[in-house]
């Protein structure tokens, strides 16, 4: 079937049989950066912005997506112009493998977006689908509290 | 092709619910309604080959009707979460609950139907809509009590489409959830919720258990016994253990369960009285 969605800002129609899962239809059409962890919903490697909220796109059958919008790591930043988050990230050490950066920096811009201002309990609670095996959580909440500080700064006139 | 749904063949997108409805009766055992989708992950329906997606129903809207708070079946919890209002106890509650229900991402995929239809034991709304007394909306009219709904199980939908909760926040004047897991938005191992009324000048409590029997329970005796003298969680864990015979599996025994529950139930009441004592 025909799906018809807004992807990182432009629009984007693809054929996906009915079962097929959102994080398999976005990797293959080229967007790697959502990656493929366990499947049931645990990791959070895969999560994506639908309308703005944090989802895991394992658990998202492509049908479901008709007529809304995502957000992929894709469509954040490049690695010309990396979003003061992804940089936060790497200026932290908040980045080991890598593998669940993607999921991570997307839930902590979801975040930010709905409050500008989050103290380290709110940081962790919106990161409690995201798991990390390498770093700890530590230089992680370091990096959303830095990008916040970053993002306050930035907007004074 | 998903693993979840590997003989999926069709995705229907009914507009309403009476064809939603027809679309279940004629295609049988090997046709799911879909809500958030989140228990495909843990549950694959390999004999799945038609779903009918509950997105464009028009079940996901959140109003207040003179003192009943009207949820949409299809309202995520994330969005749930975010209209609830910190002004009444009910919805105070109703939020501490939810934001103890799975991580962010999932909260933002679960629908308020879906986690009641797909009741289990680890199941944290149904605690506490079941202690603030709430109804269920089957196929826009009928008005089923959740409490008959976890008394008898799914079942007793007879192929109806719940499309709405409605809670009563009416005389609620405090309440407290508390859940036992490994972390904050673990399945269960117990839970209680209660809540206390205000009705003229005397309190009535309300209370439910999750975790120990396939669905929450309400047991009368346990309210009871909290409107009476302080109690400890030892005293209330044999009340409980009375009455129900709690599961185990390989994640906690029974004896570890009724534990838990009993513990939560006397520190929920705790919490439930001190609010509404403001």
């Amino acid at each position: 079937m025909n799906v018809t969605t807004r992807l990182n800002g432009k629009p984007f129609s693809f054929d996906a049989a009915p079962g097929e899962r959102l994080v398999d239809v976005l990797r293959d059409h080229g967007f790697m950066g959502t990656k493929f962890g366990c499947g049931t919903g645990e990791c959070g490697a895969c999560v994506v912005l639908l309308d703005g909220e944090p989802v895991n796109s394992c658990l998202v059958l492509a049908p479901r997506v008709e007529g809304r919008s995502i957000l992929t790591i894709e469509g954040l930043g490049t690695p010309a112009a990396p979003h003061p988050l992804q940089e936060e990230f790497a200026d932290a050490g908040a980045v080991q493998c890598g593998f669940c950066t993607p999921g991570m920096v997307l839930s902590a811009h979801a975040l930010l977006l709905r409050n500008p201002s989050p103290n380290r309990q709110e940081v962790a609670a919106a990161l409690d689908g995201n798991l990390c095996r390498c770093t700890g959580y530590v230089k992680i909440v370091d990096a959303v509290m830095a990008a916040a500080a970053r993002r306050r700064e930035e907007a004074r006139p | 092709m998903s693993r979840i749904l590997p003989r999926l063949e069709r995705y229907h997108r009914p507009t309403r619910v009476d064809e939603a409805i027809a679309l279940l009766r004629a295609g049988g055992r090997t046709t799911m309604l879909l809500g958030g989708g989140v228990s495909l992950g843990m549950l694959p329906r390999p004999n799945v080959r038609e779903v009918v997606g509950m997105e464009r129903l028009g079940v996901d809207q959140v109003r207040r009707e003179d003192s009943v708070l009207c949820i949409g079946a299809s309202v995520t919890l994330g969005r749930l979460d975010s209209e609830l209002i910190m002004g009444s106890a009910a919805e105070r509650l109703l939020r501490d609950t939810v934001r103890r229900t799975a991580t962010t991402p999932l909260r933002n995929l679960m629908t308020v139907g879906g986690v009641i239809a797909g009741v289990g034991p680890w199941s944290d709304l149904p605690v506490s809509l079941l202690a603030l007394g709430a109804d269920l909306v089957l196929n826009g009219a009928a008005v089923l009590p959740i409490e008959t709904f976890l008394a008898k199980g799914p079942r007793v939908l007879d192929g109806a489409l719940i499309t709405q909760v409605r809670v009563s926040w009416e005389g609620v004047t405090g309440g407290a959830f508390l859940k036992v897991g490994r972390n904050e938005t673990d399945l269960a191992l117990a839970s209680a919720s209660v809540v206390v009324f205000r009705e003229g000048m005397h309190p009535r409590i309300r209370a439910a258990i999750g975790g120990l029997v396939p669905r929450p329970v309400r047991i009368p005796a346990m309210e009871d016994t909290l409107a009476g003298p302080p109690l400890d969680g030892g005293a209330m864990t044999r009340l409980i253990g009375s009455v129900v015979s709690p599961r185990m599996d390989p994640r906690a025994d029974g004896d570890y369960r009724l534990a838990l529950a009993g513990t939560c139930v006397v520190d929920c009441y705790e919490a439930a009285r001190r609010e509404a004592c403001r």
